[in-house]
C-alpha cells in the first residue's frame, strides 16, 4: 500500500511544505513568508498541501515539521532538526552527495555526513546575518529592486561593488555610501552576492567536504550564486532541479515522516 | 568683551550619525557646543558644523587658533588643522569633564570602545566592537525604526517596561525578527524595548569586562544621552556612572584639548 507523509519546514523566512509518497512521488508542495505566528502558518500550510494532493489529513502516516520554528505547531506527529531533514531530503534528490551547503534566509549551515546519513561534522552562522538571504533581501530593498532582478542584474553587472563590511547593517550604510557616489544597483548587487558565496565557502572550508556537494536553500534560486560558489570552492557541485532547492529540508522531513509512520504502524499491527 | 579668553580652539568631531563641535577656550572653558546629522557629504557637514559653533558663540574664524578633528570623518574636514583618533579623544575629553575617570565607555552610532585612562587622561588600553552592530547606538535605531518610534523616545518608554522581554540574538538582523516575534506574542512595546537596552548594556558590560574596567566609569558618546542605557549599565556592573549634558561632546572636547596643547607649546602664536 502506498504511504504519504507531509514535511513543514518552517523557516525564519518562508515555511515550504511537501507531501510525498513512500513511492518516491512528490504530491504536493507549498511556500509561504512565515511572518511571526508560526501555528497558523504551517495550519494553512498543511491544508493547501492537502488541498492540491489531494489527500485527506487520515490519509498522512505523519506530519513532520523541520526549521528554526519547528517546535511550536501542534500539528506535528515529530519536529526533526534542519540538519537532518536537509540530509535525508538531499539523499533522496541526489543519491550521491556526502555534504550539504544550505544557504538560506537566517543562517548559512553546512554539513558533512556518511554513507548511512549520519551527520559527521556541521558548521553554522547562527549568530550573524553577514552573506544569509536575509543580508542579500536587505541590499534589494534599499535599491528597491526584487529579489527576482537578482540574476538579471549579476548578467549585466562588469564588476563586483567591494562590500567590506562584514556586519550586513553596516554594509547597508556602506552600500547607501556608493549608491550615493554613482555606484551602480548591479554591481552593488553582485557585490553582496559576493560576500554572501565569500561567507559560505568559508563554512564549507571549515567543515572539509566530502564529495559531492549538494547545493541548497533559498539563496540558490538565484542561478547566479551556484555559478559563484563553483568558480569559488573549485569541487563538483550538486544542485536540485531550480525549483526544488528551498524543498530539500522540508522533502526530507516527509521521508523520515514515511518511515517513521510505518514504524507506528508495524508498533499498531503488533499490538 | 566675550567672557572667554583668547586664543578659542575648536574641535570636530565627525561620527558616523553625528557630528559634534565644540569650542574651548584658553583657559579650558567650553564656549559653545553644536550638533548636526552627518549626512553623506562629510566635508559640507563638518564645514556647517563649524560655522554654527562661530555663530553661536558669535567669534570669528581668526579667533580661533586651531581646530583638531576627529571621529571617523576627520581627515575630511577639509580645515582641520590635526586629526587625533577618537579613542585619545574620548579619554581626553571623560577626563577633563570627570577628572576622577579611569573608564570610559564610549557608545556611538556605530561602533562602542572601552577605555582605560590614566589620570592625565592617556589612554592605557582599550577595546572596540566596529565590526557588528550588535551593541551600538546603530541596534537602538533599528529598534526604533522597526517599532515607528522617534529615536529620543525610546528611553522614556523602556524606562517605563516592567518585565523585560530576553532578546536572545546578537545580530542586529536577527533581533529584528525577535522583536517581531515578541510583538506577535503581544507583549508590550515599553518592555520589548527594555529588553533592548538590557542585551545592549549587557554586551557593552562583556567589552569593559575585557578591557578591565576600573571605577569611576564615564559614559559618553550620543547613547549617553539614554536614561535607559544609563540606569541598566549601571545597575548591572552595581555602580553609578558620570554622565552628563555634556558627555556627548566628550570626542570634541578631547580633540579642542588636542588643540589646545599645541598652542601652549607655542606651535601656533
Amino acid at each position: 500500500m502506498i504511504r504519504y507523509a507531509a514535511g513543514i519546514d518552517l523557516g525564519s523566512a518562508y515555511t515550504k511544505g511537501v507531501i510525498l509518497s513512500s513511492t518516491g512521488e512528490i504530491l504536493a508542495r507549498c511556500e509561504e513568508k512565515t511572518g511571526f505566528q508560526p501555528e497558523q502558518v504551517a495550519g494553512r500550510c498543511l491544508t493547501a498541501l492537502l488541498a492540491s494532493a489531494p489527500l485527506e489529513r487520515h490519509d498522512l502516516a505523519a506530519v513532520v515539521t523541520t526549521g528554526f520554528a519547528r517546535r511550536l505547531p501542534s500539528l506535528a506527529t515529530l519536529a526533526i532538526t534542519e540538519l537532518t531533514a536537509a540530509v535525508h531530503g538531499a539523499r533522496l534528490l541526489l543519491p550521491g552527495c556526502r555534504t550539504v551547503l544550505n544557504v538560506g534566509g537566517q543562517t548559512i549551515k553546512a554539513c558533512r555526513f556518511d554513507d548511512a546519513a549520519r551527520i559527521q561534522a556541521f558548521r553554522l552562522n547562527d549568530k550573524c546575518a553577514s552573506g544569509s538571504g536575509a543580508f542579500l533581501e536587505r541590499t534589494a530593498r534599499i535599491m528597491n529592486l526584487p529579489l527576482e532582478e537578482v540574476d538579471r542584474l549579476i548578467a549585466v553587472s562588469t564588476c563586483a561593488a567591494p562590500i567590506s563590511s562584514v556586519c550586513a547593517v553596516f554594509a547597508e550604510s556602506e552600500i547607501i555610501n556608493q549608491l550615493v557616489q554613482g555606484g551602480l544597483p548591479e554591481d552593488i548587487m553582485h557585490g553582496a552576492l559576493k560576500a554572501c558565496v565569500e561567507r559560505a565557502a568559508q563554512l564549507v572550508r571549515q567543515l572539509r567536504v566530502e564529495p559531492e556537494l549538494c547545493l541548497i536553500g533559498g539563496v540558490l534560486r538565484f542561478q547566479s550564486v551556484a555559478t559563484m560558489l563553483r568558480e569559488k570552492l573549485d569541487c563538483p557541485l550538486l544542485l536540485p532541479a531550480a525549483d526544488m532547492v528551498q524543498f530539500v529540508p522540508a522533502l526530507g522531513a516527509a521521508r523520515i515522516g514515511i518511515r517513521c509512520g510505518k514504524r507506528s504502524a508495524t508498533a499498531d499491527s503488533a499490538a | 568683551m566675550k567672557g572667554y579668553s583668547l586664543p578659542l580652539t575648536a574641535g570636530v568631531d565627525v561620527g558616523s550619525t553625528e557630528t559634534k563641535a565644540l569650542l574651548l577656550d584658553a583657559r579650558g572653558t567650553i564656549v559653545a557646543t553644536t550638533l548636526r546629522e552627518t549626512g553623506c557629504d562629510i566635508s559640507a557637514v563638518a564645514r556647517e558644523a563649524y560655522a554654527d559653533l562661530l555663530a553661536a558663540a558669535g567669534c570669528r574664524v581668526a579667533d580661533v587658533a586651531l581646530v583638531a578633528g576627529t571621529g571617523y570623518g576627520r581627515f575630511r574636514i577639509e580645515f582641520g588643522d590635526l586629526q587625533v583618533t577618537e579613542i585619545s579623544c574620548h579619554a581626553r575629553g571623560a577626563v577633563h569633564l570627570y577628572p576622577a575617570t579611569r573608564t570610559v565607555l564610549d557608545m556611538g552610532g556605530q561602533d562602542t570602545k572601552a577605555i582605560r585612562v590614566a589620570g592625565d587622561g592617556g589612554v592605557i588600553d582599550f577595546c572596540m566592537n566596529d565590526k557588528c552592530a550588535a551593541g551600538t547606538g546603530r541596534f537602538l535605531a533599528a529598534a526604533a525604526t522597526l517599532l515607528t518610534i522617534a529615536m529620543d523616545e525610546l528611553s522614556d518608554l523602556a524606562c517605563s517596561g516592567q518585565e523585560a522581554v530576553t532578546i536572545s540574538t546578537t545580530c542586529t538582523v536577527f533581533a529584528e525578527s525577535e522583536i517581531l516575534t515578541w510583538i506577535a506574542r503581544g507583549r508590550g512595546i515599553n518592555d520589548i524595548l527594555l529588553g533592548v537596552h538590557q542585551a545592549m548594556a549587557n554586551r557593552s558590560i562583556a567589552l569593559l569586562r575585557r578591557v578591565g574596567a576600573e571605577a569611576s566609569l564615564t559614559f559618553t558618546g550620543g547613547v549617553s544621552r539614554n536614561r535607559c542605557m544609563v540606569s541598566q549599565i549601571s545597575r548591572i556592573l552595581g555602580q553609578p556612572l558620570q554622565v552628563g549634558p555634556l558627555t556627548h561632546f566628550a570626542g570634541a572636547l578631547g580633540a579642542a584639548l588636542f588643540a589646545r596643547d599645541r598652542v601652549g607649546n607655542g606651535v601656533v602664536s
